[in-house]
C-alpha cells in the first residue's frame, strides 16, 4: 500500500483539494467560468490597484478590490484571504447579494439544508484565475442585473501552503435558504 | 456521467479516474521513454494536466480514455520538446521523488516490457507526423480509430485516410522488422 502510485495518488489527492482554481462544477450548467491564466492578465491585475478605472465607483483594500465598471459590471479582484466580510460588503454595495466564506485550511464548506442552485444568466459572471507561480489573484466580473433573486455563494479556501487564494466553487450561484457553513475535514488518506 | 469535471475539485472523484487510468497511462509512458524517473515525472504530469484540464472536458467530444490519452501525448510530447523542464521548475509534484528501490525495479520492468512497442515507435520515425502519430495510437497504443481520432482532434474518416497512408509508406520498413525478431529482443 505504499507503492508509487499509492503515493503519488495522496500527493495528486492534495493537490486537487487545494485545486486555487474556479472549477465548473455542475456540467449541465451552461459554460460561464473562464478560466485564464495569461501573463499579461496578470500585469493588467497588478495594475488595477495602483491605478483605479476612471469614473468608475470603486472600494479597496490591500486584500481586495471591488470596482463598478463604466458598464455597469462589478470587478472583485482578490489577492488574499483577509478580511472577507469586508469583501462581502462590499460585493453587496455594488448590487451583488454575496455570500462570502473563508474555509479554514485543510476543510471543505458544507451546508445542511445544501444550497439549491439557481438557474441564472451565464452572463451573470465571469471568472479568471490570473497566477504567475508567484502571487495568485482571482478576479471576477459580475453583472447586478442579472444575478436578481441569487446569491453569490463564494467559499474560499486558502491553499495550504502559501497564502494564495484557492476558490471553491461548488454552488456558485443559489436561491432560497441554506445551512450555514460546516468546515469538514478535506478527504485524505 | 463521465464523471471528468469534478476530477479538478473533488478528490474521492479524482482517486476513481486515477484507479482506473494509471496503468494506462504508465504503460504509455513506458512505451515512449526508457528512464524509470522520467516515467514517475511524466505519469505525475500527466495526471496534473487532466486535472487542469478537466473543466474543458465535453463528454460529446470523446471518451475520458480518448481525452487522457491526448492528454498525455501532449505532456510526453512536450518533455520531448524539452519545454517540460522549464515547467518542471514549477512542479507541483514531482514524480521522481517518490519513487523508492522497488518502485524503480517495477517502472524498470514494465518499460523492459514495452521494448518491442518503443522499438516500433522508432521505427515510425520516419513517418510524416500526422501519420506516425495515427499508427502510434492504434498499432502501438491499441486505441480504436474513434479513440485514436479524439485524440489526434480530428475526424474519424480523416484519421483512417491518414492510417491508410501511414501503413503503406511503412509497408517496406515493417517487413523489414518482422524479418529480424531477434534484434527487436536484444
Amino acid at each position: 500500500m505504499n507503492t508509487f502510485e499509492d503515493k503519488l495518488l495522496n500527493e495528486l489527492r492534495a493537490v486537487v483539494a487545494e485545486r486555487p482554481a474556479p472549477i465548473e462544477v455542475r456540467r449541465k450548467r451552461p459554460k460561464r467560468v473562464l478560466i485564464a491564466v495569461a501573463a499579461c492578465l496578470t500585469l493588467a491585475a497588478g495594475t488595477a490597484v495602483a491605478v483605479p478605472l476612471i469614473g468608475g465607483e470603486q472600494a479597496t483594500s490591500s486584500a481586495y478590490a471591488v470596482t463598478t465598471q463604466a458598464d455597469g459590471r462589478v470587478k472583485v479582484q482578490i489577492y488574499r484571504l483577509e478580511d472577507v466580510e469586508g469583501l462581502e460588503k462590499r460585493i453587496r454595495a455594488a448590487g451583488v447579494a454575496a455570500d462570502v466564506t473563508l474555509v479554514p485550511v485543510g476543510k471543505y464548506c458544507r451546508r445542511t439544508p445544501t444550497p439549491v442552485r439557481a438557474k441564472f444568466d451565464e452572463k451573470a459572471m465571469m471568472m479568471e484565475f490570473v497566477g504567475d507561480g508567484v502571487t495568485t489573484v482571482a478576479n471576477l466580473v459580475l453583472d447586478p442585473k442579472r444575478f436578481r433573486g441569487t446569491t453569490l455563494l463564494l467559499d474560499i479556501a486558502a491553499a495550504e501552503k502559501s497564502k494564495k487564494p484557492g476558490l471553491f466553487l461548488p454552488e456558485q450561484v443559489v436561491s432560497g435558504s441554506y445551512g450555514p457553513c460546516q468546515p469538514i475535514p478535506k478527504p485524505s488518506k | 456521467m463521465s464523471g471528468v469535471a469534478e476530477i479538478g475539485w473533488d478528490p474521492d472523484a479524482f482517486e476513481r479516474f486515477y484507479r482506473e487510468h494509471v496503468e494506462r497511462v504508465q504503460r504509455f509512458v513506458a512505451r515512449r521513454v526508457e528512464d524509470p524517473y522520467l516515467a514517475a515525472d511524466l505519469t505525475a504530469d500527466v495526471f496534473l494536466a487532466a486535472v487542469d484540464a478537466s473543466a474543458g472536458y465535453r463528454e460529446q467530444l470523446g471518451t475520458p480514455v480518448g481525452w487522457l490519452y491526448g492528454i498525455a501525448r501532449n505532456v510526453v510530447a512536450g518533455e520531448r520538446r524539452r519545454k517540460a523542464r522549464e515547467l518542471r521548475a514549477n512542479q507541483r509534484v514531482s514524480g521522481r521523488r517518490l519513487l523508492t528501490a522497488d518502485d524503480v525495479g517495477r517502472l524498470e520492468e514494465r518499460i523492459d516490457a514495452e521494448a518491442s512497442a518503443r522499438q516500433l515507435i522508432a521505427a515510425m520515425g520516419e513517418l510524416p507526423e500526422g501519420e506516425r502519430a495515427a499508427l502510434e495510437l492504434v498499432a502501438v497504443d491499441g486505441l480504436s480509430p474513434q479513440e485514436a481520432a479524439q485524440v489526434l482532434g480530428i475526424r474519424v474518416t480523416a484519421f483512417r485516410v491518414r492510417l491508410h497512408r501511414a501503413r503503406g509508406r511503412l509497408r517496406s520498413q515493417s517487413l523489414q522488422l518482422v524479418s529480424t525478431p531477434e534484434e527487436a529482443i536484444s
